[in-house]
């Protein structure tokens, strides 16, 4: 009995993570129609820039957590306005000064280390890990612009299939790139997963173990749920979004920039990859650049269970794709070689009997 | 096919004899293609004489001019032309986007290099693998028809209750993988009859045995009254149709669900196969495991392959531009319209997976007897992927695009390889580069729709801008909510 | 319009064909004043720690080599071809070294898998094959001209188990295997037979996929349940880190033993305190005592920036040493000769112990047990062959 309670444990915390990078492989769908072959590398960029940030010690002077006191509150400042829907104009004029300041503050610790030795960050702590975080989460959004700039916009008019050996090509690219030893190796590398004390110790409860990093993905994945699902929901950009979603040109006619939505929902997209990359190498800390190929795919296969386009259901499909994942491995004789099956076999079956997945409406096909 | 007399309408309507008026100004996407006269002289001239310029071609090959390095370049070429051709059957004429070719290929390759290293004695005893053959079609049809019985069965409880098929699914699924685990777990040999789904997968290994057993003998007779020189080629030839067969059937298991499935999700799914497919060999041992099968008797060379090669555009050029392939065509571009006037998007769809299965099967078949050892990794997503790609940078729905660039990227990254040591390195990183690149300025491949040669004659049409489509931007038709 | 591209892309076709003729590698000057080696090596792909640090090692036995006079008095080249980690570039890498660039012997490779994959391709171009790290006992059966400079899977298989039934007194094992590996899968047979041949016992087999696994929870559970001893993980270091840390996290305090595929720095990175106090078998331990090593040591470090070889970058070196040594025993660059050469190599003194090449082309040599303490390897044992 403790062995199957082990085990539901170990089922809900790799579930956890697939829910954590199915809920951006949802929205991105949601809204595009388009599998985002990328998304698993996005969140590969995202655990890389965490590595670096997390092993190079940082020459600064001012204290770290004013840093990342301003950055958060520079990021919050962007985000929130823009969310609740005042002009871009007036939120950019508005945060320009704390940029400047900031800048100015990195230039002089920069002039400052340069003549003495500067004091270097102690890696265990909860700053540490935010300042990692917020880093990853600033770059994957960057890096699914561009992307989405350069590779899928030029596309959107175009058929489907273009688009999608694109994202495939992006995927390829990121990968191959980040195996270039100029960039990042092919050799995997250790994340740095004592930046936040005590997230490697574990509780006993009933005799199972259950850890505190594997608490912390599944707080997080709900608060992101629940925010995700305030953002779409309530907010005049989730307004916006989902009216892209059902039909871009008469968005377009509302008044809707489409460009601009797009974008935002990559972005989006790219910092929850961003997130999940983060906490996946807290939990695996093994780095290397193929390490989102099969995660992002079993996140599809969550998404899908769980209705693309629905956030709750992204989030329930990883779970049941977890411990069904676990239980497989646990109780089926060589079950653990049929591991990777099991994402595949739920996905097939899923698309001949409700492709509309748990949680999704079924859709009338209209001649 | 269809009868003489419907054969000529359907063509009637396709020939593009009469243009209408301002045709010239128009672009090309919206003429219909042309009738291509299969039983003329100009049609079937080529053939015999490419054909017969194998043999010259093949010494000259194999000869130490042309050395073993560039050897091998020209083979693998010719198992890419082979799979590029054969998958745009199914992704350019039929539309439908799988992503699981090198799963074909697997099945191709491991059920021809398995009976000839156990069946064949070194190519020479044809109907030992024939017997397998059939022991396979055998196996195949039984567990076909008893699964099928079963499906049926569960759909018909719809009747009662709606959502009774999924939990009867899902529940028969869960009884047949209790069912394995308890009864390997049973130490004393014979677990108890109620083990329905272990006894029935013994059933079908010990008929598959009892057919092989008690027919060796006599396949041995018969092989042995075979001339001599026919027994090698012939060997080889039953090994290559037999596992592409084998193929077929497989494409017949995928193509099935696939019907139910669109876009992306095709996409998708058709990966999945391919990769269970793959885990299957994986674990299975008869089948090497992971290590792969050893020491499979070589016999593919430049002659044969390019022989197959040829075989399979004549196929597939036929099947596309044939009504038959106005049919496929006309399910790709609107299936309802194309119900609408009297065809049957199922078995379009099917056939096209067929065939394509098919030829992937049979290259997989000549990639094995040309390898001294093949491993499940060999046929992985990154082998699809690279398929699919050659199909959509020659273009789809375009035959010569697809042997094109099957050519060119098969020759790709070996020259960016020797280009430069320092470049070396970044040899793939420009080979994902090129396609987006290609990608994102010529999105309709190198030759569009075209072929070719001839030039005018085979124009298919462009697909619908997508803004035209009423199917992209989230129409109810295709996107839950 | 349309001949006109027809004849822009027949154009490219056979610019790229020509193109895959590497400037300076035509035959003329390929033999005159220079040896030749090829050495193919996962240099990117999921294996790549090993073909790097072979061919790092490759490269300084290179130096030591052509500054005493080269062999046979020419200096010698090796051709480093990359893999990515896979069989079937490995053979396309082998094909294009014997056939374009002429070498006249080949190093590599040091997976098994791909190892069995090239052998086939020297053996027909009758080129010598020295693989320095490869252990699946089917890399060398059946061949004339493949040899290896290490040991076999049956003898470090046997160690392992010997070393830790007898030197550490364990009997009830659990053995965590990569299915889809065949050095794993072999090891782990013979791991099994020596255990099951000594009387002690095998509690629980679980497998896992190499290279694409990162959770072990479900396979470490029950391997908790059946109580062991010590756990056995005959795959790579890639996941031997977490293993280690998946299974303290779930209570399991029992020591781990490992093969080979387990000698790299990310091993201990990755494993950090979890992966304290387990052993593996290995070709060397860096501090041994022998000078050999020493010497080895520092001039790898002095060349590589301070970096600690690990066992393939030495069993790299003592492969081009080897087989230069056997060129120069031959006499010729002739494929056969060199063969013969190789066949014949007795008590070579290599960094990674002496070498005497057995009538089925394997190396007889002691394997070293490693333990990790301190974050570091310490040598724990050696096992000498019978």
């Amino acid at each position: 009995m403790q062995e199957f309670l082990q085990q539901l444990i170990n089922g809900l915390s790799v579930g956890s993570i697939y829910a954590l990078i199915a809920v951006g492989y949802t929205m991105v769908y949601g809204v595009l129609q388009l599998i985002n072959f990328a998304h698993g590398d996005v969140f590969m960029v995202g655990a890389i820039i965490a590595f670096f940030v997390g092993t190079r010690a940082l020459p600064i002077t001012f204290p770290l957590w004013l840093h990342v006191a301003i950055l958060l509150g520079i990021a919050l400042g962007l985000t929130i306005p823009l969310l609740l829907g005042y002009s871009r104009r007036d939120v950019l004029r508005s945060v320009r000064p704390f940029v400047i300041l900031y800048l100015a503050m990195i230039a002089l610790e920069a002039i400052i280390s340069l003549f003495s030795r500067s004091r270097h960050v102690s890696v265990s702590s909860w700053l540490m890990a935010a300042l990692a975080m917020v880093m990853a989460v600033a770059a994957c959004g960057a890096v699914g612009y561009v992307i989405e700039r350069l590779a899928y916009r030029p596309l959107r008019s175009k058929p489907r299939i273009n688009s999608l050996i694109t994202a495939i090509g992006i995927s390829l690219l990121l990968e191959f790139g980040g195996q270039n030893s100029a960039v990042f190796g092919p050799t995997p590398q250790a994340f740095p997963n004592q930046m936040v004390p005590g997230i490697n110790e574990h509780w006993r409860v009933l005799g199972v173990i259950i850890s505190k990093g594997d608490v912390l993905v599944l707080a997080i994945t709900l608060a992101l749920m629940v925010i995700l699902s305030y953002i779409v929901l309530k907010t005049k950009t989730g307004l916006a979004l989902r009216a892209v979603s059902l039909r871009f040109d008469t968005a377009a006619l509302m008044g809707i920039n489409i460009d601009r939505i797009i974008s935002f929902t990559f972005v989006l997209g790219s910092a929850l990859a961003a997130v999940a990359g983060v906490l996946y190498s807290e939990k695996y800390p093994s780095v290397q650049p193929l390490m989102g190929l099969l995660p992002g795919i079993k996140a599809f296969v969550a998404a899908v269970f769980g209705g693309i386009g629905n956030i709750t259901g992204a989030v329930v499909g990883g779970m049941i794709l977890g411990l069904v994942e676990v239980l497989v491995v646990g109780y089926l004789p060589g079950g653990s070689q049929y591991r990777d099956g099991v994402a595949f076999v739920i996905l097939i079956v899923i698309l001949l009997v409700k492709p509309s997945g748990l949680f999704g409406k079924h859709a009338v096909e209209k001649v | 096919m269809q009868s003489k007399k419907s054969d000529s309408s359907l063509a009637e309507a396709f020939d593009a004899t009469d243009l209408p008026s301002g045709a010239g100004t128009l672009s090309y996407s919206n003429l219909p293609p042309g009738r291509f006269r299969f039983g003329s002289l100009k049609a079937n001239l080529p053939l015999p004489i490419l054909f017969a310029l194998l043999i010259p071609l093949s010494m000259f090959v194999e000869s130490d001019v042309v050395g073993d390095y560039y050897r091998r370049i020209i083979i693998l070429a010719g198992f890419n032309i082979i799979l590029a051709v054969s998958l745009q059957l199914i992704n350019g004429f039929s539309g439908q986007f799988s992503l699981g070719h090198a799963g074909f290929m697997a099945v191709g390759a491991y059920l021809a290099a398995y009976p000839a290293m156990n069946y064949s004695q070194h190519f020479a005893d044809p109907f030992a693998c024939l017997l397998f053959y059939a022991a396979v079609a055998i196996v195949f049809v039984v567990a076909g028809t008893v699964l099928f019985a079963a499906f049926l069965l569960i759909r018909w409880t719809r009747k009662l209750y709606q959502a009774l098929p999924m939990i009867l699914l899902i529940a028969m699924l869960i009884w047949a993988m209790f069912d394995f685990a308890r009864a390997s777990a049973v130490t004393v040999g014979n677990p108890p009859k109620y083990y329905i789904w272990w006894h029935g997968a013994d059933s079908l290994v010990r008929l598959f045995a009892w057919v092989t057993t008690h027919g060796r003998d006599a396949a041995a007779h018969l092989s042995a009254a075979l001339p001599t020189g026919m027994v090698e080629p012939l060997s080889f030839i039953v090994l290559v149709l037999g596992s592409g067969a084998c193929a077929g059937a497989v494409g017949l298991v995928v193509g099935m669900p696939a019907l139910r499935l669109r876009g992306d999700y095709l996409a998708i799914a058709t990966l999945g196969f391919a990769e269970i497919i793959k885990i299957i060999i994986r674990n299975s041992e008869p089948l090497g495991g992971a290590l792969g099968l050893v020491g499979i008797p070589k016999y593919t060379n430049f002659a044969w392959l390019y022989g197959a090669a040829l075989v399979t555009i004549v196929v597939i050029w036929r099947i596309a531009y044939s009504p038959r392939g106005r049919a496929i065509m006309a399910v790709r571009e609107d299936e309802i319209a194309a119900a609408a006037i009297g065809i049957d998007p199922t078995r379009q769809k099917v056939t096209a997976f067929i065939t394509g299965a098919f030829f992937g099967g049979v290259a997989g078949a000549m990639f094995a007897m040309h390898e001294h050892s093949i491993t499940p990794e060999s046929f992985g997503m990154a082998k699809s992927i690279e398929v699919v790609v050659m199909v959509t940078l020659g273009g789809l729905g375009s035959i010569s695009g697809a042997i094109l660039a099957a050519i060119v990227l098969t020759i790709l990254p070996e020259f960016l390889r020797n280009l430069s040591p320092t470049l070396a390195d970044f040899r793939m990183v420009i080979y994902s580069a090129l396609l987006i690149v290609m990608m994102l300025l010529r999105p309709q491949g190198l030759l569009g729709g075209r072929e070719i040669w001839p030039w005018r004659r085979f124009r298919n049409p462009d697909p619908v801008p997508t803004e035209d489509r009423d199917d992209y931007q989230g129409s109810d038709e295709t996107k839950p909510d | 319009m349309r001949w006109t591209c027809l004849a822009g892309l027949a154009a490219t076709l056979t610019l790229a064909l020509a193109g895959c003729n590497k400037s300076g590698s035509s035959s003329s000057s390929a033999n005159s004043n220079e040896i030749v080696i090829g050495h193919v090596a996962s240099l990117t792909g999921d294996t790549a720690t090993f073909g790097v640090s072979a061919d790092e090692g490759i490269r300084l036995a290179l130096e030591q080599i052509n500054s005493k006079g080269g062999v046979l008095g020419k200096q010698v080249k090796v051709i480093t071809e990359d893999d990515r980690s896979l069989s079937d570039e490995a053979k396309t890498a082998a094909n294009k070294l014997i056939t374009r660039d002429h070498v006249c012997a080949l190093l590599g490779e040091i997976a098994s898998s791909r190892s069995i994959a090239i052998a086939p391709v020297a053996e027909d171009a009758k080129i010598p094959m020295l693989s320095p790290g490869s252990t699946n006992p089917k890399v060398t059966q059946g061949y004339q001209y493949v040899f290896r400079n290490c040991f076999t899977d049956n003898f470090q298989g046997a160690a392992i188990a010997d070393f830790a039934m007898k030197q550490l007194g364990f009997k009830k094992f659990a053995i965590l295997y990569p299915a889809n590996s065949d050095y794993g899968v072999g090891l782990r047979d013979v791991f099994k037979k020596t255990v099951e041949k000594n009387g002690g016992q095998i509690v629980d087999e679980e497998a896992y996929t190499e290279k694409s696994d990162v959770d072990f929870r479900g396979q470490l559970t029950k391997i908790k349940n059946a109580n062991p001893q010590a756990i056995f993980d005959s795959g790579y270091y890639t996941e031997a880190g977490l293993i280690a840390q998946q299974a303290r996290e779930l209570g399991i305090t029992c020591p781990m033993l490992g093969g080979d595929g387990w000698d790299s720095y990310q091993t201990i990175k990755i494993g950090g305190k979890a992966i304290e106090g387990c052993y593996f078998s290995n070709h060397y331990s860096p501090d041994e005592n022998r000078p050999e090593v020493k010497d080895f040591v520092a001039a790898y470090e002095k060349k590589y920036n301070g970096k600690v070889p690990d066992a393939m970058a030495v069993l790299g070196y003592d492969a081009m040493k080897i087989m230069a040594d056997a060129i120069q025993r031959a006499g010729s660059t002739d494929g056969t000769k060199i063969r013969d050469a190789l066949a014949a190599t007795k008590n070579f003194p290599g960094v990674s112990g002496s070498t005497t090449i057995d009538a089925n082309h394997n190396a007889r040599k002691p394997i070293v047990m490693v333990k990790i303490e301190d974050g570091r390897f310490k040598y724990a044992g050696s096992v000498n062959p019978e």
